[in-house]
């Protein structure tokens, strides 16, 4: 078990996360996945440093990490947890980390029970399954060998874990999985488990209220999920730059304050996605939901959102000096040269004036005003 | 925890002086709806449900941004600057297909949403309509109890076809539409009842499709279930018959290189099934108070669209507001529906006193197990999950029943497309009739042999 925060003293309602990053898999012939072991670093690394919900303040962040083997350039220090030796990602690992929610148990199960207004978190990133509405998730000792009499042992059957987590106190739940959910051929005549339940369900220990529990998924069903071979996976990518900004809305907050709420972001990634702020296109396999719920997740504290400026036609970015001031023109928030593609800044939720000055300067000054809201601005330049 | 959340009111301020109106209107009539939120420069964010008529809404002076949520998943934006006591159109023009045929498809179905740059529509896509090659064929020996129709329909050139059903007028009175668009091969496509009991008085309807390329290796075959008939729910088309579509296409990533998808063309349930599907519920929520009606209308009897009454009691559980009234009415009124008690069962194991109903919850879960496939996605999860509580408490530890209809579950979970919105099972041909009829049946066959 590796408890890489620990509030102190804990207390009080609080967010309790598990995370898990598998960057390799000795015994599986897929390719490795160091995006994997990166993405769950930086999402490990964003709990403790950026999440804000001062009704429920982060309580502990446990983290299982399999970094993918050391390559001639030597170890990558951001698929590593600084300074803190962290346990693999097998799955008896996840077994222990998860623990009991008996007495003296100090695992993430008991944690997250200790009081009904908790919020539990996993968030996993690795290789995964799924054949009908039933997830698999392989660890880092999932054996693909068919000749095991249960193949998928060193697995985990979210759908089957998922359902156990009603026994969980926490009776605010999100998972973020960021896994394929392809379906191999083999396993359309498949009749076995797909993996270990690891939560057992027990109707006579559950609370008696009803829990709000959100599945986000970084793919659609029979769809594959992406890596990236430097950076972060595609989608923990996304869902990290949605935190801060673009996923906040205040719809529902009596005083306008800007919040997350758990079910808001699929339209957000791919809003996000279509309007050219992420360098790609989720295609037919987007973020989405295996079951939802609705609450707050997360206040950013300082939330921002992408304006994409441009001018209209297009071409005339190659000859405008595009900035972005506050509407008396007294403060500056950014500028850009001329170029040919539209330009993307990342700005607070303040009103502001976009404006282009082109080189030539017998054209004539555009303008326009606008007040950032999420989850992006498009300003066009006419 | 979060107060409960106020998904889908109006603003309840009273108008001001300085509010101006904006004139909210989709633009594609075959749609029907979609949620929008709309903020202004003052006051709080509200959702409301946009229709083909426009919708008045008093909104403060100033920039207004308004976000359309399609039932697809896609999100538009479109501001408008308000001025006091002025007026504004807003018109969200929604026709991202290119294609007549699929307009409704690709705006309620993530499945049929067009990706990529937008295709360009062409005035002289006609919708063609033949006579299929087609033949009558002996239903397989287990379905003989159930099945009269089985039509198989071959295809050639890369063409669309809306297949009238040869059928027996006097055996299947109501049928769905089939719509084709396919390559060359050869289909199996059969109508057929999978329920013991009928749903209508006269017993005269198909409730499920199965499709089978043909000559396709493994041999695996789609299956998905009917809400048919279906009655409109809403406005003045109430109660009148609406478009239930079975929709075939050839796609690299179908079973066999086809996908069968069954679309509901009802402008007020439509839009929330697919919310639910994507997991949107600040959306769904916005036609609560519509559908909520409408289901105790079905109490009284007012209207008679128990598919539509089931889906407005998914949508109340997703959005934690309990219905215990008209769910058991749903479950006791039409026992053939297997979503009746299964929506009646999450309700009440989501009620306080849930453990002084655990004998209701455990009859209403069997009885729906026992009636055969959910009609929704949502009823399959919900099946398995409820079994899955009911098989772990010390009350009903052994019983023979509930363990039968939790291995049933999870045989139709792993078969479920997750993505559909009717009930669609991708099994190995034959082991297609081990599920379709209940879990009495199932447990009697193959494919509970080693079920988990």
């Amino acid at each position: 078990m590796t408890v890489v925060y620990a509030a102190n003293p804990p207390g009080g309602p609080a967010l309790h996360a598990l995370v898990v990053g598998v960057g390799h898999y000795p015994k599986f012939p897929e390719p490795g996945l160091p995006s994997a072991a990166r993405s769950a670093v930086a999402f490990a690394k964003w709990l403790i440093e950026e999440f804000n919900l001062p009704s429920t303040p982060l309580g502990s962040v446990e983290l299982l990490l399999t970094p993918p083997p050391v390559g001639p350039e030597g170890p990558d220090p951001s698929a590593r947890w600084a300074n803190q030796a962290v346990d693999p990602a097998t799955i008896d690992n996840f077994v222990a980390a998860v623990g009991e929610l008996t007495p003296g148990s100090n695992g993430w199960l008991h944690r997250a029970s200790s009081h009904e207004d908790n919020i539990a978190l996993v968030y996993f990133c690795g290789h995964g399954l799924q054949k009908g509405t039933v997830s698999s998730l392989l660890f880092q000792d999932f054996d693909a060998n068919p000749l095991l009499a249960n193949r998928f042992s060193n697995a985990l059957n979210l759908s089957s874990f998922a359902e156990g987590m009603e026994r969980c106190l926490a009776r605010r739940q999100f998972f973020a999985i960021d896994a394929c959910r392809s379906l191999p051929s083999w396993l359309y005549g498949y009749n076995g488990s797909l993996g270990q339940d690891v939560i057992a369900p027990d109707f006579d220990s559950q609370p008696v209220n009803p829990r709000r529990c959100a599945v986000l998924r970084s793919t659609a069903p029979s769809q594959a999920s992406y890596g990236d071979p430097v950076g972060l996976s595609r989608f923990t990518q996304a869902l990290l730059y949605a935190l801060n900004g673009p996923a906040a809305n205040d719809r529902f907050n009596p005083h306008g304050e800007w919040e997350v709420w758990s079910d808001d972001f699929p339209k957000v990634l791919e809003r996000l996605a279509n309007t050219g702020v992420l360098p790609w296109r989720w295609g037919a396999s987007p973020p989405m939901y295996d079951v939802s719920a609705s609450f707050v997740l997360h206040v950013p504290r300082d939330p921002k959102v992408p304006v994409l400026v441009t001018c209209n036609p297009p071409a005339d970015n190659l000859h405008a000096s595009l900035r972005l001031v506050d509407p008396l023109g007294e403060t500056e928030f950014g500028t850009r040269g001329p170029a040919a593609s539209q330009w993307v800044y990342d700005l607070k939720l303040v009103e502001f004036c976009a404006e282009a000055a082109f080189v030539n300067g017998n054209a004539p000054r555009r303008s326009v005003a606008r007040r950032a809201i999420p989850p992006c601005m498009l300003v066009s330049l006419e | 925890m979060s107060p409960t959340f106020p998904k889908g009111s109006l603003d309840p301020d009273p108008p001001q002086s300085n509010d101006g109106t904006l004139k909210l209107r989709l633009d594609n009539s075959a749609v029907g709806s979609a949620a929008a939120i709309i903020r202004s420069g003052s006051g709080v964010a509200r959702t409301v449900v946009v229709r083909g008529d426009p919708l008045s809404i008093p909104v403060a002076a100033g920039e207004v941004t308004v976000e359309m949520q399609l039932p697809s998943g896609e999100l538009l934006v479109q501001r408008v600057d308000m001025r006091a006591g002025g007026e504004e159109d807003l018109t969200f023009e929604v026709d991202p297909s290119g294609k007549d045929w699929l307009r409704w498809q690709s705006v309620v179905s993530p499945n049929w949403r067009p990706r990529g740059p937008k295709p360009v529509r062409s005035s002289r896509q006609k919708q063609r309509s033949i006579v299929p090659d087609f033949s009558y064929e002996e239903p397989p020996p287990a379905w003989r109890e159930r099945i009269r129709e089985v039509v198989r329909v071959g295809l050639s050139g890369k063409k669309r076809y809306d297949v009238p059903i040869p059928v027996d007028k006097d055996y299947f009175a109501l049928l769905p539409d089939l719509t084709v668009e396919g390559d060359e091969r050869a289909l199996s496509v059969t109508f057929f009842s999978p329920l013991s009991s009928s749903p209508t008085p006269h017993g005269k309807t198909a409730l499920a499709v199965r499709l089978q390329p043909i000559d396709d290796e493994p041999a695996l075959t789609v299956c998905a279930m009917i809400p048919s008939p279906w009655r409109s729910t809403w406005g003045p088309e109430t109660d009148q018959p609406q478009r239930v579509q079975v929709l075939v296409q050839a796609q690299p990533t179908g079973v066999g290189g086809v996908s069968m998808e069954v679309i509901i063309q009802d402008k007020q349930v439509g839009p929330v099934l697919a919310y639910l599907g994507t997991g949107d519920l600040g959306s769904a929520g916005a036609y609560a108070d519509d559908l909520q009606h409408m289901a105790r209308e079905l109490l009284w009897e007012k209207v008679a669209n128990p598919f539509a009454a089931a889906v407005g009691a998914y949508l109340m559980l997703r959005l934690e507001v309990s219905e215990l009234s008209w769910t058991e009415h749903l479950w006791r009124r039409f026992p053939w529906l297997p979503d009746g008690g299964i929506v009646h069962a999450a309700h009440l194991l989501r009620s306080a006193n849930r453990s002084s109903n655990l004998d209701v919850v455990r009859d209403a879960l069997v009885s729906a197990a026992q009636s055969g496939v959910p009609f929704f996605v949502d009823g399959v999860r919900r099946l398995t999950a409820g079994l899955s509580q009911i098989a772990s408490s010390s009350r009903f530890k052994g019983d023979a029943e509930v363990i039968g209809a939790l291995r049933y579950a999870r045989a139709l979970s792993s078969a479920t497309m997750p993505q559909a919105q009717c009930t669609t099972l991708i099994v190995p041909s034959e082991r297609l009739d081990d599920l379709l009829f209940g879990a009495t049946h199932f447990s009697n066959s193959q494919l509970a042999v080693g079920a988990p």
